[in-house]
């Protein structure tokens, strides 16, 4: 199952989170799921928002075809990351997708209110969550067409 | 005695005394002379020092006088010149003889001047000035005797004079003897017709006081009646007639008694150990209620007015008689009134007081006392500002209100104002509390009257300070319970989740690489794990129920049962269960927990089977009672409940089956009961074991909420 939309290239996914525990949980399920996959980690808000910009040590970091972001992250919090993005018009393309353990109606409310482009809950149980992983790549990282970025930057 | 009896009756004595002037001047001059007897010396004497009178009376005859001494001072003239100088020399002496009145000094003016005369001759004849000698004597002869006639005149003048003043002292005093014997006549002449009772004179009398009176009578408003001494009517007005029945003839000269059979005539009258007069003294002026009959033997209150008419024959009493019938109802009405406003204040369980329009303390109950700590006497009277100072505030409003009210003819509305309104009120002594008060206008009221409804607010202003506190602690501990649960939401999940996965990705990816030992111990983590997921998931939806802040809206529970049975959908098909429902209204509910509500609900009645295929039924039916309450009835044909159970499986960790049995956490019910509750309805279960169970439920209908 190779991706069509992208040829072959490889896709690259900013992970925001800040549990090594679950970075490595989705670690291993995504490229299970998808090889080309690269996967870049900030483990907080504020390293995200450096990365996306390009800021620091992130000069060459290029920019994600996908944002995975988990809400309750320390000094800045996924709600202001998703605010951020949305308001910046470089970074507001970029599909980000809230993927946090919180099923509170309040935190989905506000995250589409932010214009997330879509929630999901961690499941529990393993084989749910591979189930949610592998339909994030089967969505947003081959059916789903894209607007055209440069990687490079 | 003629200056005191002029003093003693003031009648006599202006009229006698323009009548005769001149002698009242003379009885003046001789009353301010003094004390001296009447005679000729006193006579004398007046006429001396006495003004005007002495001039009046004697100016004629000494101009007289003084003709003829100059007529014949000229005779002797004739004769000789000489004599003019003491003729002319002692014809004044002699004039101001006349004019004091002395007939002693006349005399020794004469004698002086006769000598002089005598002695003139010699003096003269010395001189050789007279040339004849018997002419000289003849001459001074003719002189003296001239002036002894001249003298004799005068003489005679004066003591006809003196008889003049005496016998106008004497008239006078005769005058004012006659004047004392007319006024005893007059006297004698009143106490006859007095005593007599002549009644011609009385009649003339009557007609008189008729006369003056009647005019005066019929103009006044009330009926009038003139009474005498023996009480029998002598005069009436129109009013009598009109008011008693009786004409004019029938009453004059009748008893006062027909009039008023009791009261009037012992009290004045016929009361013989006082005076007419006394007893008036002590009646004037009072009005007194007596009873009056009129001619046909009915009788009405009146009230009587009396007062005394002093007639030289006796006492008169006037007696102004009032028709008080119409009033005294009037008054029974008010007693009435006021007795029953009286009963009306006291019956309150507040304090009230009624006030007039500037706030005047009118009346109060005994609550108001106890209230505000003043005896009645002290706070009746007083302005209602001492115990409530906004008082006067409201009661101009009031009163504004009232005018606007008025001007707009809007008669009928009830003027009033609180309901409400809380301001201070001050208890004797300076305590100062929370009242409550409400003030209604009277104003069917002769002055219009404002009640006062007065509350003491203290013990209920503590109480809502009390539950403000007690709101507050609330409000806080349920927010605090708030943040638990979403703590709970995140930051208990997480390590588990942790456990759960991590555990999960040992037993997929070494399962059959370890021995079977590792492979059992692997799968007591994984469903520990699972089982704990549940039990925090189940309690965040109980604690969730309680703290959403989501209002109850129109809600169909119809699709909230559709919702729930597409949730359910898994076990459903696993179990081939039938869902089957009516006709199912709306209600006011939060649609989440209505689905949480029925699905809880219809997932127990799939689960809780031995082996049968599942049938359940959902229904609704009006409460008979209250037409906007529903009642709902989820009945399945599962295990049934055992009866001691039907209270504890809606207790929260309640399980009655083993875990290999049926999986759960005991939550289930809980939350059911928590999401009826807090829809303001009540949840219970009707069963039999072996005989499935029905949940009934109520719920409010939405057609008078939305």
């Amino acid at each position: 199952m190779k991706s069509t939309a992208r040829g072959g290239s490889a896709v690259e996914v900013l992970l925001v989170e800040d549990s090594p525990g679950d970075v490595r949980l989705t670690q291993e399920v995504l490229l299970e799921a998808n090889q080309r996959v690269h996967l870049h980690v900030a483990t907080d808000g504020v390293e995200a928002m450096a990365f996306l910009r390009r800021e620091g040590r992130h000069g060459n970091a290029p920019q994600p075809d996908l944002i995975l972001l988990d809400l309750n992250l320390p000094r800045m919090d996924g709600r202001e990351v998703l605010a951020q993005i949305k308001e910046d018009d470089r970074l507001k393309t970029i599909p980000t997708i809230i993927l946090t353990t919180s099923s509170a109606e309040a935190d989905v409310t506000r995250s589409y209110q932010l214009q997330a482009n879509c929630y999901l809950t961690k499941p529990v149980l393993l084989d749910a969550f591979e189930g949610v992983v592998k339909s994030i790549n089967d969505f947003w990282l081959t059916k789903v067409k894209l607007p055209y970025q440069s990687h490079s930057g | 005695m003629i200056p005191s009896r002029a003093h003693s009756s003031g009648r006599w004595s202006s009229g006698r005394a323009c009548l005769c002037g001149v002698e009242m001047n003379v009885f003046k001059s001789t009353t301010s002379s003094g004390d001296a007897p009447a005679s000729a010396s006193r006579a004398r004497e007046a006429s001396a020092t006495g003004g005007r009178p002495r001039w009046r009376v004697s100016r004629d005859r000494l101009i007289a006088t003084l003709a003829v001494s100059l007529a014949l001072v000229a005779a002797i003239d004739f004769w000789t010149s000489a004599a003019l100088v003491a003729s002319i020399l002692f014809t004044f002496p002699l004039a101001l003889c006349a004019l004091q009145g002395s007939t002693r000094l006349l005399w020794i003016t004469t004698a002086t001047a006769a000598a002089l005369t005598a002695a003139s001759g010699a003096w003269g004849h010395d001189r050789g000035e007279l040339q004849d000698s018997w002419t000289t004597v003849a001459n001074r002869g003719l002189l003296v005797a001239s002036l002894i006639v001249l003298a004799g005149l005068i003489h005679f003048w004066i003591i006809e004079r003196e008889r003049a003043l005496l016998d106008i002292a004497e008239i006078a005093r005769q005058r004012g003897e006659l004047t004392a014997q007319n006024v005893q006549l007059d006297d004698l002449v009143q106490a006859a017709s007095r005593d007599l009772g002549v009644r011609e004179a009385a009649d003339k009398h009557l007609a008189q006081v008729e006369g003056g009176y009647r005019e005066l009578l019929e103009a006044a408003p009330d009926a009038m009646v003139v009474v005498n001494e023996r009480g029998e009517i002598v005069l009436l007005n129109q009013q009598v007639k009109k008011q008693f029945g009786y004409g004019r003839d029938e009453l004059i000269g009748e008893p006062v008694t027909m009039l008023i059979p009791h009261g009037f005539a012992e009290r004045l009258i016929a009361d013989g150990t006082r005076t007419a007069a006394e007893a008036l003294a002590q009646q004037i002026g009072m009005g007194i209620e007596l009873s009056g009959r009129r001619k046909d033997g009915s009788e009405f209150p009146i009230e009587i007015m009396l007062s005394p008419l002093e007639r030289g024959d006796g006492v008169l009493v006037t007696a102004a008689i009032r028709d008080i019938s119409v009033r005294q109802a009037a008054e029974r009405h008010l007693a009435q009134m006021e007795s029953r406003y009286r009963g009306l204040l006291e019956a309150a369980p507040d304090a009230m007081a009624l006030v007039g329009m500037t706030g005047r303390i009118v009346l109060v109950n005994v609550e108001a006392e106890r209230h505000f700590g003043y005896r009645r006497d002290e706070l009746v009277g007083h302005l209602l500002e001492a115990i409530i100072p906004d008082g006067a505030a409201v009661l101009r409003e009031l009163h504004r209100r009232s005018v606007e009210a008025a001007d707009a003819k809007r008669d009928g509305e009830a003027i009033q104002i609180g309901a409400a309104l809380e301001v201070r009120g001050l208890r004797k002594g300076g305590g100062e509390f929370p009242i409550e008060i409400m003030m209604s206008l009277l104003r069917d009221a002769e002055e219009p009257l404002v009640t006062v409804a007065i509350r003491d607010i203290t013990a209920r202003r503590e109480t809502e300070a009390r539950l403000l506190a007690t709101m507050a602690e609330l409000n806080r501990s349920n927010e605090e319970l708030g943040q638990f649960a979403s703590i709970a939401s995140h930051d208990l999940q997480e390590p588990l989740r942790m456990v759960a996965s991590y555990t999960q990705l040992l037993a997929k990816r070494y399962k059959g690489k370890l021995d079977a030992d590792a492979d059992e111990f692997i799968g007591f983590a994984v469903d520990g794990a699972n089982r704990m997921q549940r039990l925090i998931q189940d309690l965040l939806s109980y604690s969730r129920i309680g703290t959403a802040r989501n209002v109850l809206t129109a809600t169909s529970s119809e699709q909230a049962l559709a919702q729930a049975i597409e949730n359910l959908q898994g076990a459903i098909e696993a179990s081939g269960a039938r869902v089957t429902h009516g006709a199912l209204p709306d209600v006011r509910g939060d649609r989440v927990q209505l689905v949480q509500l029925f699905q809880n609900l219809v997932g127990n009645a799939i689960k809780y089977q031995r082996g049968g295929v599942p049938e359940v039924h959902v229904s609704s039916a009006r409460v008979a009672a209250d037409g906007s309450k529903w009642m709902f009835s989820v009945h399945d044909n599962g295990l049934g409940i055992d009866r001691k159970y039907f209270d504890r499986i809606f207790g929260m960790f309640q399980r009655l089956h083993k875990r290999e049995e049926f999986e759960g956490t005991g939550i289930g019910l809980a939350i059911c009961k928590k999401i009826v509750e807090r829809h303001g309805g009540n949840i219970s279960v009707e069963s039999r074991l072996g005989e499935g169970s029905t949940f009934r439920f109520g719920l409010t209908g939405s057609e008078q909420a939305s």
